[in-house]
């Protein structure tokens, strides 16, 4: 973002001088840090090492292989189940009860100012996990083209099954989907999918999710 | 998750284990991984990397300007912290300066074999920031996102949508379906906890 956002707007009304003092000093430094860094999916494992003799050594993925991974997939994210646990889905959402999340999904590149958040209910007996997820800052695709959500395995970033296909408007789309079997070590990933030549179709990753990123507490 | 499990699983009984206690490595200090690490500690080596990778890719991202090659120099720089560990001694300082130093340095040689780009005398004055002033900003921006990242995830996420999210905190209560109130109630407590972690660079 490159508006500065107001220090008295974002905090409540009752924070008095002295302490507004010592927030607007990490208020400058965070204007000036800028946005964090968003650890594309490849790198989200830290690279294999071996340890030969007295020294060691780091086995590195070449670049394409790494740019391998990265197309297929996604997200080498982790999830969350079963830390960070969080109960809540907005209020104003009744009907959904949450048993875990927000797991984000950023971007990179055209698409590093979009964001979308899951959120996870408790699996039924026959292990459904029906989930939400709120999406904001996606471009509304043309005529024939979607979104498509997929699960994914947080180990290898492989596709597991694509959770729903959706289109987005301006502000907060939400979308709601729901996802069978095992729920441990998945990720998420969006993919933006286009009308390519000859009937075929353009898939290119737009968000995934991030390890480590809903491991905190709310 | 995958690798909290592992973290949370403790340290295996090895020789190395006689002369470093065993720790919670997510509790554990910069400097006490990096000397895990030197000892060859695999799990140590993937908690620093959980640590840093975020902000020594945004490193490189600041001074190589090319992702693509961003992301080698990750590669590279932790490739040189697992190589060059053994050195670190916590007498010198903590962990999180030294660490620094190698991913820096490991950035600065990726850089340095990169091609010269094909340029011409520019006509006008240069404003790049001098070198020291440059160092300087990279180190603050070093540590605002390390401490960032060590805030509850419930704080860290409000703070990020405020500051380079492009929302509003009207957008973010709405975004999070949550209230106003408690959206400013996270961000004074999250400013709170960088204003502690950051002391240092306050003064």
């Amino acid at each position: 973002m490159t508006d500065r956002p107001d220090l008295r707007d974002l905090l409540p009304d009752d924070v008095g001088p002295d302490e507004l003092a010592r927030l607007a000093r990490v208020h400058e430094l965070l204007v000036a840090a800028g946005a964090p860094a968003e650890l594309p999916p490849q790198l989200e494992s830290a690279p294999h090492t071996d340890r030969t003799g007295g020294g060691a050594t780091v086995l590195q993925l070449g670049r394409s292989r790494w740019r391998t991974i990265a197309m297929t997939a996604a997200a080498a994210a982790a999830v969350l189940f079963g830390v960070g646990f969080f109960s809540g889905w907005a209020a104003k959402d009744t009907g959904f009860k949450a048993a875990f999340g927000p797991v984000p999904m950023r971007g990179a590149g055209a698409t590093s100012k979009a964001i979308a958040e899951i959120w996870v209910a408790p699996a039924d007996k026959a292990l459904n996990w029906t989930s939400k997820m709120k999406v904001r800052g996606l471009p509304e695709l043309g005529k024939d083209s979607y979104y498509a959500l997929y699960l994914t395995d947080a180990k290898t970033g492989r596709k597991i099954l694509v959770c729903t296909a959706f289109s987005v408007h301006p502000g907060v789309t939400t979308v709601t989907f729901n996802f069978p079997g095992e729920a441990k070590d998945r990720g998420w990933l969006i993919v933006s999918e286009t009308p390519g030549p000859n009937g075929t179709e353009i898939a290119k990753p737009v968000l995934w999710t991030e390890a480590e990123r809903s491991s905190g507490t709310a | 998750m995958t690798a909290t499990l592992a973290l949370s699983l403790g340290l295996p009984a090895a020789a190395a284990t006689a002369t470093i206690p065993a720790v919670d490595l997510r509790a554990a200090t910069d400097g006490d991984l990096l000397q895990r690490v030197g000892t060859g500690d695999r799990d140590a080596f993937e908690a620093l990397y959980r640590r840093y990778a975020r902000s020594v890719f945004g490193l490189a991202l600041r001074r190589l300007g090319d992702r693509g090659i961003a992301e080698d120099a990750v590669q590279e720089a932790f490739a040189s912290v697992w190589r060059s560990a053994r050195t670190y001694r916590p007498d010198r300082g903590p962990g999180a300066p030294w660490l620094y130093t190698v991913a820096r340095n490991a950035i600065a040689d990726r850089g340095r074999r990169r091609p010269e780009p094909v340029s011409e005398v520019p006509d006008t004055p240069d404003h790049e920031p001098l070198p020291g002033e440059r160092a300087e900003a990279e180190w603050v921006s070093w540590r605002v996102h390390r401490a960032l990242e060590e805030l509850p995830f419930s704080e860290r996420q409000v703070i990020e949508l405020a500051y380079w999210g492009g929302l509003s905190q009207t957008e973010v209560a709405d975004f999070l379906g949550i209230p106003l109130g408690t959206v400013k109630t996270r961000t004074r407590s999250g400013l709170g906890r960088l204003a502690a972690a950051l002391e240092g660079e306050l003064e």
